[in-house]
């Protein structure tokens, strides 16, 4: 029994030398968690929309037509370019450049922006058409739409405090989980519009 | 206990291929928004490229991105689970999926008379015909706009259609035209029915919603014979209506109304 306490109290301070994989953060698994989580809400949303679509075929064809493809094929670009200086901001502080990681990461707060004023045009032009929440296809739109645009908000608010953080010294190539950690939420939001773009826009 | 350290940054970031991958995504997105323009592209062949396209895209994100492939496996499997859940969703709404709503053809209502499908679309009524002989007329009116409720007005009128009086506002002056009957409030996606005993004469049948009548949503028709021979009928006015309203979710339900003069 002695031993065994005196086994617990024993710290192990050196990681094992040999592992190969990366250590697992219980951080980042906490935010892959989420992440999942995440998944079931945005397929059940999209898997609604592709109900309506189903049963109102004719209808979406109409409604499909109102739609902005060109803006909104521009606003998946957008967020893919923001999704990449999210990448090179993480790459920035891994060489310990602290400008670069705060040039990326504006970028990406200007660029969200962008696509957030994107959508709000979009938006205005549908209702400005009568297609409002309680339309048929207004409806789903506004809602899957609607709550993916509260998560690029998020984001962006995120995105904010990072460089505040970012601003303080607080990030080094040793110290950059929180940058690493914002990078897996803002590149799952682009994942998720990437989806939505085909299943509301394209298919 | 299991250790929070991460590997260090510069070897997870060293990987110097993400501008490739950046590259792909973007000219990915433009070839997909370009297929919307390529008419002679067939749909399966579309729609099968477009899957593939957006799985793609995402696997590339989900990997390099978010650097599932340098990182430890464990990662993914909070997110594969997830993906996982969402599979008896996807079979429920699938199985549960009704096919759209009959028309108003399939409707069960009894009809006396001649039939007349009305369509309502955003901004113009469609008939089945523009002209009946005198006596019963069953109107079937669907909405089929896309996001728009609609209304269904009868109205005896010697005027063409276009040329009803209107007000500032360009709704047409319910006070100073002979309505026959009117079904308010069609939600779009249903299907009422009205039936009319109708004398010969010329009709007008609008949408008085605010700019609907102007934007188009207005059209003649003509009940056929000889105005004699309707003396002995029902007047125009005594219409007796029926309507049966199908809701989206099908719950059907009947309303008996007595149109009054």
């Amino acid at each position: 029994m002695t031993e065994n306490v005196q086994n617990i109290k024993q710290p192990r301070t050196t990681p094992n030398p040999g592992r190969m994989l990366p250590q697992r953060s219980n951080n980042k698994l906490a935010v892959w968690f989420f992440l999942g989580g995440e998944v079931v809400l945005f397929t059940a949303l999209i898997m609604t929309f592709l109900m309506f679509r189903v049963r109102y075929a004719t209808d979406y064809e109409t409604f499909r037509s109102y739609l902005n493809l060109p803006l909104t094929g521009l606003n998946t670009l957008i967020l893919i370019v923001s999704s990449y200086l999210a990448v090179r901001s993480l790459q920035a502080i891994g060489r310990n450049d602290r400008r670069g990681l705060i040039y990326n990461l504006i970028g990406v707060l200007l660029l969200g922006t962008l696509f957030i004023g994107g959508q709000a045009f979009e938006w205005s032009e549908l209702i400005s058409r009568g297609i409002t929440l309680s339309t048929i296809f207004g409806s789903p739109f506004f809602i899957v739409t609607g709550i993916h645009g509260t998560h690029v908000l998020i984001g962006l608010v995120w995105d904010c405090f990072i460089i505040l953080f970012g601003l303080s010294g607080a990030f080094s190539s040793n110290e950059s989980r929180g940058v690493e950690i914002f990078g897996l939420y803002w590149h799952f939001v682009d994942i998720v519009w990437v989806v939505l773009f085909s299943v509301i826009y394209l298919l | 206990m299991a250790q929070e350290t991460t590997a260090p940054v510069e070897q997870q970031t060293e990987w110097q291929g993400y501008s490739i991958i950046f590259a792909i995504l973007a000219i990915f997105t433009i070839f997909e928004v370009a297929t919307a323009y390529l008419s002679g592209l067939p749909v399966a062949l579309r729609t099968g490229l477009l899957v593939v396209l957006a799985i793609i895209k995402a696997v590339l994100v989900l990997l390099y991105f978010m650097r599932l492939r340098f990182d430890n496996r464990l990662f993914a499997l909070p997110f594969a689970f997830g993906a996982v859940l969402v599979v008896p969703l996807i079979l429920i709404i699938g199985l549960t999926t009704t096919p759209p709503i009959p028309t108003a053809a399939a409707n069960s209502l009894s009809v006396d008379g001649n039939i007349v499908d009305v369509t309502l679309r955003s901004y113009i009524i469609d008939l089945s015909t523009d002209h009946v002989p005198s006596g019963q007329v069953t109107f079937h009116i669907t909405n089929q706009a896309t996001d728009m409720m609609h209304e269904f007005i009868v109205i005896k009128t010697d005027k063409p259609s276009d040329q009803l009086p209107t007000n500032e506002i360009g709704h047409v002056k319910e006070e100073a035209i002979n309505i026959i009957d009117s079904r308010e409030d069609i939600f779009f996606g249903t299907t009422v029915n009205m039936q009319l005993n109708l004398k010969p004469g010329h009709y007008v049948f609008i949408c008085n919603l605010p700019e609907h009548y102007q934007a188009g949503m207005n059209v003649g028709f003509t009940v056929d014979g000889t105005p004699d021979a309707e003396a002995t009928s029902a007047a125009t006015a005594e219409s007796t209506s029926e309507a049966t309203i199908e809701s989206t979710s099908e719950a059907t339900s009947e309303v008996t109304a007595t149109a009054t003069p």
